[in-house]
């Protein structure tokens, strides 16, 4: 059937911030999906939070809602844009959730809009446990013995009548979240309570645990006219047990017989047909390792992370396919866009081995909980292509920049036998390398399965690699040994570790040795057909397939990476900005990433696409490959930045910003030089290399003093202290994290924080906007509210930063994209950091400001001036509106982690908010980050007492507004005396019941606390937190914050009369 | 040929490594091989003959070999089929099933059908076939060229309208010939366990199994009675026919796939239903051995 009659526009519902659970795939999926709606003609109407996607991109929808994604705003967007459908199942759960709310309050019956390509029975089949389970029993597909519970009573009961252990799993929410495995009957008491709370609708489901058993996932696409396809299946190495997003995958399937492939493969058919999905769908099974025996675990009835890595692993666009099935195709009459001469109703061929690794953010939370369950913990994920096992998952260990070359940690080597084995036992996010180090120590690969019940396939894949580690100093340098090392995916690092060389003698010796890698497409034929697929991957075999073309102009990108705290899909979406760019002067643009949730690799976004490791050697055989004229590093956060050095060292050029520029903005000397140069201000501060330096640094600069190794990472490491046992203490795990580095120590400088992006080609710096943060200096940046344009700084300031701004570019012949954070304090403007590359805010600035940040710098790096584009240095004018940035955060799914916002970046995701009223710019902002502040309720506020004289007028304010203040001793007598009515709890140790009992009884609305800033997981402090950011209940630790939400709160009373506007008619 | 031979596969159900299996078989196997690029050379050369050696040193003896083979002069069929009758099964319907070189797959899809399955040799004559009282007729695949089979196409003409037919691969492209249709050689054949094929009269898709080399050639058969029921969505080829009165279906691919999907069993199912509407089954004696 072809394209629906009667749909000219429709409307598609984006997934929101990025979460744990629900990350870049959303913006991939969502960007696929306008393109193939705009292809058919059909005007799209987006409504999306996140500031940092392609997908939110004014050319990508016609209209760009930013603005909470609620019933009551879809109401009025489908009341303003008539659209004829909506669609709603490339949005990921929220999306999902969208879809469901609008059919219960009616407002798909009262607007006569259809949700497309998606039943909303199958979504309620799929997602309602209840249903979910007759369903199966329906169609005699089986699944685990289970109950659905309301109450922890209930929970016990079933328990005791199926015995232990039992997997607890919350309806309706992101990643599992609240859901865990339970061996006992207090464990289940602490999760089921967790599990009720986090369920929109109160209710988990408790079930046989299937631990042990192989997790197969299986991803099928069903088209309107019932024909089915499987696009791909998966296989987690960690058996089920561990969530899916937090396992190591492999796709194909490795381990099964064509009967277990096609008996699950039919069952999936058979789970897609019933619910009439048209579109895709993720069916995930439980298969017995000794029997035919499984079961149904989850059905997705929508696009999904995991089709997001189908998607990239095939080269099957999924959710392109989805989209065009919803609005009326069949897959036989969609083109398959790799091959041209075939259809989309095929199954691809993979001829090769794809592994996806999590991205955990514990580098961040050293003391969060590092134990992998049901419940996801990754905040992105990499994915590596080879032509064995072996190779590939080499490669996406290397991918993961974690300082890792092999499979050995260090560290590993020294713990002792039992303890080893009691860490295979707890599954934490260091399995596979304690697994490979117990395989070094000769553990059998019948001892480690049967601790771990990994398939003993992969186990003995991986001892392949040992072995061959082991024994490789034995063996001679002979042309044979080192394409076997090659093969076996080594990297040429990894062979100089062992033998004792450098990388480079290594790289140097197998090329005289004549080793080279080759490159295969990705063709979804197994070379079957004839394809156009600019989509390669590097491997030791016979034949180069990728072609090289010495007359073209050539440029090569360096991606991003996995998404991490501080790396998020802004850098995705300033290299595809730059790619774009790039074709559109008329040159090939090649791009390396090994992210599989991204738009930038997707294979039609550039004229090439490697997907590869992000470390020197692979990215440099891609260069000597494809003999660019130059490559592009700016775009690509600290991963590509990381890259500038030694390609330059060996002998590539770097476009932009020279590496030496880059040098003086992050060398702490030369950058103390350049600002003395330039005659401006920055806080007072020394580099140190030892304790005793840090210590008399510190007493010279006077406390409180900031801290940090030098080349940060997102505040990596970053602390403020107080005093020299804090220093002292700091010093000891900082100096762990980076030895090659010294510590640099500034004076902390209490005051507001602006921020600027700007493009300069080395005279003209054009500036589109001062950003002006929330909160004051002290938090990082990444988890700050950043103001678009700055509200409150008086011009004499804002001259100043543009002037330095102008100086710094200059100086530092910046040709590109800058970035420069500002502190104010006592009536002085101070410079706090330079970056001479894109920032985290690129994308936010450029679409609000409608300055094309990205794409001016890559022109200025092809050579083209400002001025001859039309622009000239200072600061562009200011527009009627405010749009705020707001950090969304992932705790409730880090258990052990400190909430309290410091100088260490913590967020994950931001929404954005905008209005012509500042005040309603941020209440949108904080309602699209879910922080909801009720109208009356009890707010639980525990001080430290630095803070106190500025936290109490806030609470006054709160308390004058009809809130009731609950405090703790000292707390409530500072209140007390100024007259204001507080009811007291008592503090943990004053027995119960306590603050934190309170908290968990549900009787407290939001929390405010300031207390004991780093002081650990057992204070009082670190516990409150935890209790209300696991109930889900706003806890908020800046009172810069606090103050802003007070202000904004009486927002709530015009938000329902609050005309909503699209990013077009706000920027034009 | 492989790419990997895999030492550690470790299944339940696992008897025996490959590589131990080929050792007892005596069967040589040839192992890293760049598959792709080998694919890649066949897309663009065609299927070709090839050698499998561990010496050599004589290069333009060996290219010699591989460009002249070439099969034996009485074809393939005629090495690989049975001589014996073959009776399996107690089923309720009798299917003689002409062997040209059957899969045990499409022998079990038959027998779990309750079937009683008699196998024939394809050089049997169609007196021979219509003796053992068949209620259907299974025309199997097969190896090689279907022109080295014209020994068949007049038994397959004498029992056309006899009995319900079902053609599988080569048994479909000799029902073609049979019916005055022509078969050519393809460049490189339909492989493997994923080839789309539509169904005509539904509009729906199936992913079946095939292994062929030949096809029917669509404008041979224009002016007789026969439809294209199945056609390849990636080539356009034929990929089934169905005779517009008589009972007689054959497809290109194998719907009892083994290994591949499933999906296209209900074929299976349509010839016994073909079956059992031209003759209800009444009670035979049945008998399960080999004569």
């Amino acid at each position: 059937m072809p394209l629906k009659s009667g749909l000219k526009k429709v409307l598609v519902i984006g997934s929101g911030p990025i979460i744990i659970g629900q990350a870049a795939e959303f913006d991939y999926a969502g960007t696929q999906a306008c393109q193939a709606l705009r292809e058919e003609g059909i005007e799209v109407v987006l409504l999306n939070t996140n500031p940092a996607t392609i997908m939110t991109d004014v050319d990508i929808a016609d209209q760009v809602y930013f603005e909470p994604i609620t019933v009551g705003v879809i109401a009025k967007i489908l009341a303003k844009e008539k659209p004829d459908g909506i669609i709603a199942n490339l949005g990921g759960q929220v999306g999902l959730n969208m879809a469901l709310a609008l059919e219960r309050e009616g407002i798909l019956d009262k607007t006569d809009v259809p949700i497309l390509g998606m039943p909303l029975e199958a979504i309620a089949r799929a997602e309602d446990r209840e249903l979910f389970k007759q369903t199966m029993e329906q169609i005699g597909e089986p699944i685990p013995e289970s109950a659905i519970v309301y109450s922890v009573e209930e929970a016990l009961e079933f328990a005791e009548g199926i015995g232990y252990p039992v997997i607890v799993r919350p309806a309706y929410t992101l990643g599992g979240t609240g859901g865990g495995n339970c061996q006992n009957d207090h464990e289940l008491r602490r999760i089921v309570t967790k599990g009720l709370k986090n369920s929109p609708i109160k209710q988990v489901l408790i079930e046989r645990s299937v631990a042990g058993y192989k997790e197969i996932e299986f991803e099928v696409m069903r088209d309107s006219n019932d024909n089915c396809i499987t696009i791909c299946s998966m296989e987690n190495i960690d058996p089920v047990g561990i969530h899916t997003g937090d396992s190591i995958v492999v796709a194909p399937a490795q381990t099964l017989t064509d009967e277990e492939y096609q008996m699950l493969r039919s069952a999936s058919l058979k789970i897609i047909r019933y619910l009439k999905i048209a579109g895709g769908c993720n069916v995930q099974f439980a298969l017995d390792p000794f029997s035919k025996k499984y079961y149904v675990i989850e059905v997705n009835p929508r696009v999904s992370r995991s089709s997001a890595l189908a998607s990239k692993a095939t080269g099957y666009p999924i959710a392109k396919v989805t989209t065009k099935i919803a609005i009326g195709y069949t897959l036989d009459e969609i083109p398959n866009a790799i091959t041209g001469k075939t259809t989309a109703c095929f199954e691809p061929t993979v001829d090769y081995v794809v592994l996806k690794v999590p991205r955990w953010p514990f580098d961040k939370f050293v003391f969060g909980d590092r134990r992998l369950g049901t419940q996801m913990k990754a905040t992105g994920e990499v994915m590596a292509i080879d032509r064995s096992f072996e190779a590939a998952f080499l490669k996406s260990i290397r991918s993961l920049e974690i300082g890792i070359t092999g499979l050995r940690l260090p560290e590993l080597q020294n713990i002792d036998d039992e303890k080893l084995k009691q860490r295979l036992k707890e599954a934490d996010d260091e399995r596979i390398f304690i697994i490979a180090e117990a395989l070094a120590r000769q553990f059998t690969i019948d001892e480690i399965w049967e601790i771990t019940k990994i398939d003993k396939f992969f186990l003995k894949k991986m001892k392949n690699i040992i072995d061959f580690v082991l024994n490789l100093p034995a063996k001679p340098c002979t042309a044979q040994n080192m394409y076997e090392a090659k093969q076996l995916g080594l990297s040429d690092l990894e062979i100089a570790n062992i033998l004792g060389k450098s990388e480079t003698e290594v790289r140097q010796l197998r090329h005289e040795l004549g080793i080279r890698p080759t490159y295969k497409q990705v063709d979804t034929c197994a070379a079957e057909f004839d394809a156009e697929t600019p989509y390669f991957y590097s491997c030791y075999e016979k034949e180069n397939e990728a072609s090289h073309d010495p007359q073209a102009r050539k440029v090569l990108v360096i991606g991003s990476g996995p998404i991490r705290i501080g790396q998020g899909v802004e850098f995705d979406y300033c290299s595809v900005h730059c790619v774009r760019a790039l074709r559109e002067a008329g040159i090939k643009a090649i791009i390396v990433n090994n992210n599989p949730e991204t738009v930038s690799t997707d294979f039609d976004i550039s004229d090439r696409l490697y997907f590869e490791p992000l470390i020197f050697e692979d990215v440099m055989n891609i260069i000597e490959q494809e003999q660019p004229e130059g490559v592009i590093v700016q775009f690509g956060g600290q991963t590509a930045i990381n890259l500038a050095q030694p390609l330059s060292n060996a002998g590539v050029k770097i476009m932009g910003t020279s590496n030496d520029s880059i040098d003086r903005a992050e060398d702490r000397d030369r950058f103390d030089n350049l600002v003395e140069k330039l005659g401006i201000p920055r806080p007072p501060g020394k580099s140190v290399y030892s304790v005793e330096e840090a210590q008399k640094a510190a007493q010279y600069i006077g406390y409180p003093v900031l801290v940090r190794p030098s080349y940060v990472l997102g505040g990596r490491a970053m602390e403020i202290v107080n005093n020299p046992e804090e220093m002292a203490k700091y010093m000891e795990t900082a100096v762990k994290v980076n030895r090659e580095h010294p510590v640099l120590v500034d004076k902390y400088l209490l005051g507001k924080e602006m921020e600027v992006d700007a493009v300069s080609d080395g005279e003209t710096v054009v500036i589109p906007g001062i950003m002006q943060h929330i909160e004051r200096a002290g938090i990082h940046s990444g988890d700050s509210m950043a103001v678009f344009p700055s509200f409150d700084i008086s011009d004499k300031f804002s001259n100043k930063i543009i002037d330095y701004t102008i100086k710094l570019a200059q100086e530092l012949k910046v040709k590109g994209l800058i970035n420069i954070q500002f502190v104010k304090f006592q009536n002085e403007l101070y410079v706090l950091e330079v970056n001479p590359r894109s920032s985290r805010t690129v994308p936010f600035i450029s679409k609000i400001t409608g300055v094309p940040l990205v794409k001016l710098a890559t022109q200025v790096m092809l050579g083209k001036s400002l001025a001859e584009m039309g622009y000239q240095s200072g600061l562009l004018p200011a527009p009627d509106f405010y749009a705020v940035k707001v950090p969304v955060f992932s705790f409730g799914k880090l258990e052990q982690v400190d909430i309290i916002l410091g100088p260490e970046m913590k967020s994950t995701g931001e929404v954005m908010g905008i209005d012509h009223s500042l005040k309603m710019a941020i209440y949108k902002g904080l309602m699209a980050a879910g922080i909801e502040i009720p109208k009356h309720g009890n707010i639980v506020a525990t001080i430290a007492d630095r803070d106190k004289s500025e936290a109490i007028p806030i609470l006054k304010e709160f308390y004058h507004m009809g809130y009731k203040l609950i405090c703790t001793e000292g707390t409530a007598q500072a209140l007390a005396s100024e007259g204001l009515e507080v009811e007291r709890v008592k503090k943990i140790a004053e027995g119960s019941p306590n603050i934190v009992d309170l908290i968990r009884d549900g009787k407290v609305d939001f929390c405010i606390n300031t207390w004991n800033y780093g002081g650990g997981t057992f204070s009082d402090g670190f516990k409150i937190r935890r209790a209300a950011v696991e109930l889900n209940i706003p806890c908020l630790t800046s009172l810069d914050t606090v103050k802003i939400i007070q202000q904004v709160s009486q927002e709530r009373e015009r938000w329902n009369d609050t005309q909503i506007k699209s990013l077009q008619e706000y920027v034009r | 040929m492989v790419k990997e031979l895999n030492n550690g596969a470790d299944h339940y159900q696992q008897e025996k490594l490959l590589r131990d299996y080929l050792l007892e078989e005596d069967l040589p196997c040839l192992t890293d091989v760049d598959t792709r690029a080998l694919t890649r050379m066949i897309r663009a050369h065609g299927t070709m003959g090839g050698v499998i050696t561990d010496h050599i040193d004589d290069l333009p003896y060996l290219v010699q070999q591989a460009a002249g083979h070439k099969p034996p002069p009485e074809g393939y069929v005629r090495q690989v089929t049975r001589q014996a009758i073959t009776c399996l099964g107690q089923g309720e319907r009798r299917i003689v099933v002409v062997d040209y070189g059957v899969k045990k797959g499409i022998i079990e899809s038959l027998l779990h059908r309750d079937c009683q399955v008699v196998l024939v040799s394809a050089t049997a004559s169609a007196d021979f076939i219509k003796d053992l009282e068949p209620d259907g007729i299974v025309l199997s695949n097969g190896p090689g060229n279907p022109a080295d089979c014209d020994y068949a196409v007049p038994v397959i003409r004498k029992l056309m309208g006899y009995k319900p037919l079902l053609g599988i691969c080569l048994g479909h492209q000799l029902i073609a010939r049979a019916w005055g249709g022509h078969t050519s050689k393809m460049v490189f054949g339909h492989r493997g366990a994923n080839q789309p094929v539509k169904d005509l009269r539904s509009g729906n898709v199936y992913i079946t199994s095939q292994n062929h080399g030949y096809m029917v050639d669509e404008g041979s058969l224009d002016h007789q009675p026969v439809e294209v029921i199945f056609r390849n969505l990636n080539d356009g080829t034929v990929e089934g026919l169905q005779h517009k009165v008589l009972p007689i279906v054959s497809v290109q691919f194998h719907p009892e796939a083994a290994p591949g999907p499933t999906e296209s069993g209900f074929l299976m199912d349509e010839f016994i239903r073909m079956v059992e509407q031209c003759q209800p089954p009444e009670p035979k004696v049945r008998q399960s051995s080999v004569i």
